[in-house]
């Protein structure tokens, strides 16, 4: 069982009307604070989320280059007692960089930030932009992965690993960036969890594999494993909402989710229905953390309607969560919690807040964020959003729920 | 800002450190404004179909196609599914 314990929707003076259809909401979490990000917004509540008063990232900081863009991360680092916010800024004909800042209330004025270009870590790096971030703090060190892009094609580049010392941020010091980069595997996601080792995933398209990336603290080079997993359709994405429209038509099978507990690590993406599913569903791999090894392949999927768009996390507990979304046939998009029932390989969920409406481009997406309560071992806190009242960017809501099994 | 060297590997290429400075809020309501998009239209200039994941894409195959697993794993128990 799951319970919803708070479900709060953030409405337009809180977002600044700057909301989008692509909403990609993330949230970061410490007692009663929140901050939360999204496109292109970003809010703080110091209320537990009965308030919220908008922060606008385009003026929050001084603008620089191309000004800011869209995606957008956000972190507190209980350890370091430090709010970090990620923003990418828009590319030019030279590329972009991303702006990573620390604060240690997040209030206004208190920000102190860094900004990386492509070129800062590669100088052969010209003319590409970094997009599809991720973000993960190991015990030493904040990682962010993204991809890189042509500035002229917009064709996939490399995939890209940077890593900065916490200790660092905390000092507002000198950052010492260290990057890793592959020109074989895209969007590379990180296992949300704990320790001094970031494990990270892609997918292997010309077989059904996932790769798996371990980069410790203490090490300056990457290890990789190939590890089998069972096949699924990467698409069409056929899902009709009541209204007859479409709401996963910038979907694919990029790895959106990934956990890091004490004995397994997991992954999880988007796959097409097949004859097993007769909807899209979300497709999930456990691996042994010791052996690295596959466990088993705990699918999350319904018989009524597609499943898409997973984020996963540990709570302090060790129990995986999940935060995605859930559609078609008579219910429009939903946000759905949940966690997976070790004891009987089941994804035990509670549906949250419920679309009145399909978005009009027939696009959703494209990312939400789950994260273990810092203060309650059981608790999780999750983003999402959904269309109330109409099926433009208007009328998306983004959601902050805690939940629990 | 110090210059990278890189060493390659079968797995990915390694990049040497550089290192920033850090840059300071000192007074936001000071700083120069930007002007902002219309956010109208930055909504409507998305997308349909998201750039490409990777490498290559994955060759795609069709709602018949067959998964080696004879069961799947078992449906997701969905406490409060009342409007569907």
């Amino acid at each position: 069982m799951t319970t919803i314990l708070k479900d709060i929707g953030l409405n337009q003076t809180a977002t600044g009307r700057q909301t989008g259809t692509i909403a990609e909401p993330s949230l970061a979490c410490s007692g009663k604070r929140m901050f939360v990000t999204g496109n292109w917004f970003a809010s703080r509540s110091t209320s537990a989320g009965s308030r919220w008063k908008f922060i606008d990232p385009y003026t929050e900081l001084p603008p620089a280059g191309a000004g800011f863009c869209c995606d957008q991360l956000v972190h507190y680092s209980k350890r370091w007692r430090l709010w970090i916010w990620l923003l990418q800024f828009s590319k030019d004909a030279n590329g972009n960089f991303i702006r990573v800042a620390v604060s240690s209330t997040g209030k206004s004025g208190t920000w102190t930030w860094w900004d990386t270009t492509p070129q800062d870590i590669d100088p052969s790096w010209n003319r590409v932009w970094l997009d599809y971030p991720d973000m993960l703090e190991t015990d030493k060190y904040l990682m962010l992965s993204f991809n890189l892009f042509s500035v002229t094609s917009n064709s996939w580049q490399k995939a890209v690993v940077m890593r900065f010392p916490m200790e660092q941020l905390k000092q507002r010091s000198a950052l010492t960036r260290q990057g890793w980069s592959t020109d074989r595997f895209g969007s590379l996601r990180f296992a949300k969890g704990q320790g001094d080792t970031a494990y990270f995933a892609s997918l292997y398209y010309s077989a059904p594999q996932l790769e798996l990336f371990k980069w410790a603290d203490n090490k300056n080079t990457v290890t990789q494993k190939s590890i089998g997993v069972t096949d699924w359709s990467d698409g069409p994405y056929l899902s009709n909402l009541p209204d007859g429209g479409a709401w996963l038509n910038r979907l694919d099978d990029r790895i959106t989710g990934g956990w890091n507990t004490e004995d397994t690590l997991g992954f999880a993406w988007s796959a097409s229905a097949d004859v097993n599913h007769p909807h899209p569903y979300i497709r999930v791999v456990r691996i042994n953390k010791q052996t690295l090894k596959l466990i088993d392949e705990p699918d999350l999927w319904s018989a009524n309607y597609a499943w898409a768009y997973p984020a996963m996390s540990p709570n302090q507990r060790g129990d995986v969560g999940v935060s995605a979304f859930c559609g078609g046939e008579n219910r429009f998009p939903t946000h759905g919690l949940g966690w997976l029932d070790d004891d009987t390989g089941t994804w035990e969920i509670a549906l949250g807040s419920a679309s009145t409406h399909g978005p009009r481009s027939g696009a959703w997406g494209d990312y939400v964020d789950i994260r273990p309560d810092p203060s309650r071992r059981t608790y999780w806190l999750a983003s999402g959003f959904v269309l109330q009242g109409g099926s433009s960017r208007n009328h998306i809501v983004p959601r902050v729920v805690l939940f629990k099994p | 800002m110090s210059a990278s060297k890189k060493s390659d590997s079968k797995t990915g290429t390694v990049h040497k450190k550089t290192q920033q400075q850090p840059m300071h809020q000192v007074d936001t309501e000071d700083s120069s404004k930007p002007s902002k998009p219309n956010f109208d239209e930055k909504d409507q200039g998305i997308s349909p179909k998201r750039k490409a994941p990777g490498p290559t894409q994955r060759r795609r195959r069709g709602k018949d196609s067959a998964r080696p697993e004879a069961t799947p794993t078992p449906e997701a128990n969905i406490k409060n599914d009342h409007d569907s």
